[in-house]
């Protein structure tokens, strides 16, 4: 009785796991339906609009006025850009959805990983090529030190270091 | 100290804290300055006095003598940062450790609040959040961004301000160059006003903190007890020569 | 998430996942929103800090600081390291700031009292019905006399605004009176500089480039006037250079933390403190000590003086003082300050210019580690800054609201109920006045008898201008300016009074004819621009006004200091009254000390969490209330630490628990000015405490007319009752703040 139990216990945790893994890497719902693949396309550049992440902490995401920026004469029969109007015109924030996110314990700098010569794909995944955007990987410790722990020897103890990212 | 050619300093730094116990005025610019920087909590009267307070500097006053003949002494007393330090081998969870730098790390997401590391923290210097920590509204407003907001059951103490270090180094970087002696500054040592206090490298033989370690008024607390502390006070009442 | 303390861990567990398999796990990921600016704030990048210069208002020092905003929140003071006064230095209160601005007792918008003055019953009320009301007020006047201005520590601007429209009214100007200034004794230092040198500007003393300094009574590291840059001077003359350690003496009946951090502290008798300069003076003409050549043309001021007398009053060896005096004036450079302990007694002016006469006699007038004046404000309008009236205008403001003479009173940065005396019945009086306004943020003991609250933004919302008084070693004037958007809808105190003017029109609209705050500003400080001593220039009038802003106000580049010129007043014999205070010695045997806490200062830190919990420096007493006695005193009472005693003085009564303070004379009660609030939000009134200004006696000093806050004797009796105290320091020792 309690082996099988167990075992049905065991069963629920894995699915319980599998399905909360699947969760985290779904595409968030969001007010406005963005798509990152048409911008992309179309040549815009990531620090277009995410402009403060050579420059700071925070990527950013862009201002109201920077959307309409374009958006007053670009395809305002888009649905989406009616939304995004209608936003506007009642000078109302949009209430993102945030895709990536660390928890509040954690410090991490766009600023300090782009100047590495990493690119915003390393750990967004190819955001160009997504119509919704979702988290390319699980942003867990485990995933951050893979990339740490290959830096060279010298650079590891820093990168290693819990202070590095725990605040 | 050796740069690559990212200009990242990756040899030999100790920060250390010197306390100058002749500037030291006992004014508690310090004491809320740390607040301030740390999102210190604020625990109340009934709280504070079962000595539950959170403070992560506190200013001692020693009295002697007896009236007519009577003076006070401050001291600054924050955690030491040891490099044997008594409180890293206790924690059964490894919350707490030595970095490279000679700092003494608590990581609050490992903590699970045994309070072992307070028990063996021989300055009596950390301090546990027997409650969730309140912040009326706006209060949260203040709140540094840049430090996690501690919740009930974690141990906490003086980080010498490591968000600090960090932004200056990161700021330098990108300018291109390393961070000049006394640019680094905890909130503390930024604020005090009288300036008895000094932050910097003792790995740099030059730098001001070393300076003021090798001179004669230079003492640490609790010496017998081999805790190597990385808090270096200097004695007042005496010129330095 | 909350949980009934029955359920025990496993189980909780156990429950939580259950309930996540029921809802499909979802909990298991988090749905973060986060908003875009609509429209970008200019040079500010999402999570980056933004600096914003400015300048601190918690005291009337000026210090200049600098604020951490991030997305449009200030998360952070830091003393501005540019500014000449405080050097990149803050003290507590000024670090506290964020929480005057973050203060949850705040009034979110105008309010008028629907249940009748006192009763706390506010209702919102919009605000240009509110300058209606007011103005309508005014204009309904019989006579302009009939209103009265009580300020505290004024914004400059808003004080001068304020006083251009009285005077276009042909009402009396602005009464300013705040209890920190009263301690500090602001309104005496001026008059005595009006004696000794012909100018109300306040003395600065250069204490880093000092050998000796004889505080008398000033809590030059604690409170008093300039607190930042004195303490920044301080720790120069501690250790500034190698090989030279400056000397401090406090003279005070209680060991401050100034005295704590003096190399001699000296218990005098209270009053006697001018005794104890007039003996060190005659000893120094007497036996021609220093470098002066002659003292020949001091004599005559220490003609009448004997030392074994001055001894006897003080209390102070006759050794000691001529050990003092051969130090302070075999000294290369020495420096005596009269305090504002001085000040609060009635003999308070003759004994603060024996002391200032110390400086003549050792030639430290003008001279490097001496005293100099502090630099006027650069332009005349910069020189209008509201000056302290002395408590007897404050008693004659009195006598008219009692006498039914004023209809119309307006109160700005000003709590008189907790300020002044009880007995100089600002209540009774506040009753007579039929319509009472204030402009306080937050809801005090004063506004509580309003009519209408009008809320000014706090100082990290808010324009203005200071000239430091007492100033630097140059021509300063502090710019302000709003580091964040008000969080409220409050209004800027001198909007309202440009709002007024514009309503009543005539004479007041072409006086107060500027369109907002902003433009008087700017054409004031326009005035500055082109000045050739400035330590940045601008090409254009808006290029000044931007690099004002930024550097935090404008400063001469060199050291300009100011070299006083003597008046014949210290020609004459030095004489001194006997101090007199209030109440039989038989049957009141102890002395009141009120002094300004570091921490609270004189209450108006009260409100602010950071400065209740942090810890009294010499008591380390946490968010308490507490009276001082001698070990010996409280041995002959029968009194124990934490005891409650009632306190009674010939004018009240309190209680409050003991402290018993190996630093103190046995013949002093001194008690922490600033807790004991009735109203002031709930950090203020969450600590049990009475406020000691029940006790202090009305009575002045009749040479300047100011507070002698100190000249009230009191006696004290245990009830029988024990409260303890929040100290950082355990009574026993062994609590967690001591070491070993």
């Amino acid at each position: 009785m309690t082996r099988r139990l167990l075992l049905f216990f065991s069963i629920l945790i894995l699915a319980a796991v599998l399905v909360t893994r699947a969760q985290v890497l779904a595409s968030p719902e969001q007010p406005v339906a963005f798509n990152h693949q048409i911008h992309a396309q179309a040549g815009v550049q990531c620090l277009f609009c995410h402009s403060s992440a050579l420059r700071a902490d925070i990527a950013g995401i862009p201002s109201m006025q920077k959307c309409m920026g374009c958006h007053t004469i670009i395809a305002t029969d888009n649905v989406a850009v009616q939304v995004l109007t209608s936003y506007w015109k009642r000078k109302e924030p949009i209430p993102w959805v945030r895709v990536s996110w660390q928890p509040e314990f954690v410090y991490f700098s766009h600023q300090a990983h782009l100047r590495t010569g990493e690119n915003c794909e390393t750990c967004h995944g190819d955001v160009g090529r997504m119509p919704l955007t979702r988290p390319a990987v699980k942003m867990d410790m485990g995933w951050c030190l893979d990339c740490h722990l290959l830096q060279p020897e010298e650079k590891v103890v820093r990168l290693a270091d819990c202070l590095t990212c725990h605040k | 100290m050796v740069m690559d050619a990212n200009l990242s300093v990756e040899t030999s730094r100790r920060w250390v804290l010197v306390v100058d116990l002749d500037r030291c005025t006992g004014c508690q610019a310090c004491v809320v300055a740390c607040h301030a920087e740390n999102n210190v909590p604020v625990v109340g009267e009934k709280q504070a006095g079962y000595g539950r307070w959170m403070h992560w500097i506190i200013i001692q006053r020693y009295w002697e003598g007896e009236y007519p003949n009577v003076k006070a002494r401050f001291m600054p007393v924050m955690c030491q940062q040891c490099t044997e330090a008594p409180c890293e081998p206790v924690c059964p969870v490894f919350a707490t450790y030595h970095n490279e730098e000679g700092l003494n790390a608590q990581i609050y997401n490992r903590c699970i609040g045994t309070r072992f590391c307070g028990s063996a923290c021989p300055y009596k210097v950390r301090t546990y959040n027997w409650y969730a920590p309140e912040f009326p509204e706006p209060l949260t407003e203040q709140l540094n961004p840049d430090v996690t907001v501690r919740t009930r059951g974690i141990m906490e103490k003086c980080t010498f301000c490591i968000q600090r270090i960090r932004r200056i180094e990161i700021d330098a970087h990108a300018a291109g160059r390393i961070p000049a002696d006394g640019e680094i500054q905890p909130a503390c040592v930024q604020t005090c006003p009288s300036n008895g206090l000094f932050f910097g490298n003792l790995d740099d033989p030059d730098s001001q903190v070393s300076q003021l370690a090798r001179g004669r008024r230079s003492f640490r607390l609790l010496p017998e007890l081999g805790t190597e502390p990385g808090v270096i006070y200097l004695k007042g009442g005496e010129t330095n020569v | 998430m909350s949980m009934p303390k029955t359920i025990t861990r496993r189980e909780f567990l156990k429950i939580a996942a259950g309930a996540s398999i029921a809802t499909g796990f979802t909990s298991a990921v988090r749905s973060i929103v986060i908003e875009p600016f609509i429209y970008p704030p200019e040079e500010e990048l999402p999570g980056q800090a933004t600096w914003y210069a400015s300048t601190c208002r918690q005291c009337a020092a000026g210090c200049g600081i600098i604020v951490r905003t991030i997305d449009g929140r200030a998360k952070k003071i830091e003393g501005n390291p540019l500014h000449p006064l405080n050097r990149g230095k803050l003290c507590a209160r000024g670090q506290a700031g964020l929480q005057v601005l973050y203060n949850p007792d705040r009034l979110k918008n105008a309010v008028r009292q629907v249940g009748g003055r006192g009763s706390r019953q506010f209702e919102p009320f919009y605000w240009p019905d509110a300058l209606d009301l007011l103005s309508s007020k005014i204009a309904a006047l019989s006579s302009t006399e009939r209103f009265a201005f009580l300020g505290g520590l004024m914004p400059s601007h808003t004080y001068r605004l304020t006083s251009l429209l009285l005077e276009a009214l042909g009402a009396a100007p602005p009464v300013i009176y705040d209890l920190q200034s009263a301690l500090e004794g602001r309104s005496a230092v001026s008059q005595l500089s009006q004696a000794l040198f012909g100018a109300p500007d306040l003395p600065e003393y250069d204490l880093s480039q000092s050998d000796v300094v004889l505080s008398f009574g000033a809590n030059l590291l604690e409170t008093w006037m300039s607190p930042v840059a004195q303490s920044v001077a301080y720790g120069a003359m501690r250790q500034g250079s190698m090989g030279r350690r400056g000397l401090l003496v406090q003279f005070e009946p209680r060991l401050s933390s100034t005295a704590a951090s003096a190399d001699e502290w000296v218990p005098v008798q209270p009053g006697a403190e001018g005794f104890v300069a007039l003996a060190i003076g005659r000893i120094i003409v007497e036996e021609r000590l220093g470098h002066v050549g002659s003292h020949q043309s001091q004599a005559v001021l220490y003609q009448n003086v004997d030392v074994r007398d001055m001894s006897a009053a003080s209390d102070v060896p006759v050794d000691t003082l001529r050990h003092l005096a051969r130090v302070f004036a075999d000294a290369d450079r020495a420096v005596a300050i009269p305090g504002g302990y001085l000040s609060g007694q009635q003999n308070g002016f003759s004994s603060m210019l024996a002391v200032q006469a110390l400086n003549l006699v050792i030639a430290q007038v003008g001279r490097q580690g001496g005293m100099f004046l502090s630099n006027p404000g650069p332009t005349a309008a910069l020189r209008q800054n509201p000056p302290v009236n002395t408590f007897d205008e404050v008693m004659d403001l009195i006598r008219r609201m009692k006498a039914g003479e004023i209809d119309l009173l307006l109160l700005h940065s000003a709590n008189p109920l907790y300020e002044l005396p009880a007995a100089a019945g600002f209540f009774e009086a506040i009753a007579r006045v039929p319509f009472v306004v204030s402009f306080s943020p937050v809801v005090d003991e004063t506004a509580v008898w309003a009519d209408l609250i009008l809320p000014d933004h706090t100082y990290l919302e808010s324009w203005g201008y200071q000239v430091p008084s007492p100033g630097a070693d140059r021509p300063v004037v502090n710019s302000q300016q709003p580091v964040v958007s008000p969080l409220y809808d409050t209004l800027a105190t001198s909007d309202v009074l440009l709002g007024l003017a514009a309503r009543l029109g005539g004479k007041l609209a072409a006086a107060l004819s500027w369109r907002d705050e902003a433009s008087y500003l700017e054409e004031t400080v326009s005035e500055l621009h082109g000045s050739s001593l400035g330590a940045y220039s601008a090409r254009t009038p808006s290029g000044f006004w931007a690099l004002w802003r930024q550097y935090g106000g404008w400063w001469s580049e060199k050291q300009i200091r100011r070299e006083p010129e003597l008046t014949d007043i210290v020609q004459k014999p030095l004489l001194i009254a006997e101090p007199h205070f209030e109440g039989d010695p038989q049957d009141y045997p102890f002395h009141l000390y009120p002094y300004s806490s570091i921490t609270l200062s004189d209450g108006r830190g009260a409100n602010l969490p950071w400065l209740q919990e942090t810890p009294d420096p010499m008591t380390t007493v946490q968010w308490g209330m507490w009276v001082e006695i001698n070990p010996e005193t409280a041995e002959g009472l029968g009194i124990s630490d934490n005891d409650v005693v009632q306190v009674e003085s010939p004018h009240g009564s309190m209680e409050a628990s003991v402290v018993i303070y190996p630093g103190i004379r046995p013949d002093i009660v001194a008690i922490p000015v600033g807790q004991g609030h009735q109203d002031y939000g709930r950090f203020a009134q969450a600590v049990i405490g009475s406020n000691p200004m029940a006790l202090v006696a009305p009575v002045t000093d009749p040479d300047t007319g100011a507070l002698a806050w100190g000249a009230t004797r009191v006696r004290l009796k245990p009830i029988g009752k024990k409260q303890v105290l929040a100290r950082l320091e355990s009574l026993d020792g062994n609590g967690r703040e001591s070491l070993g």
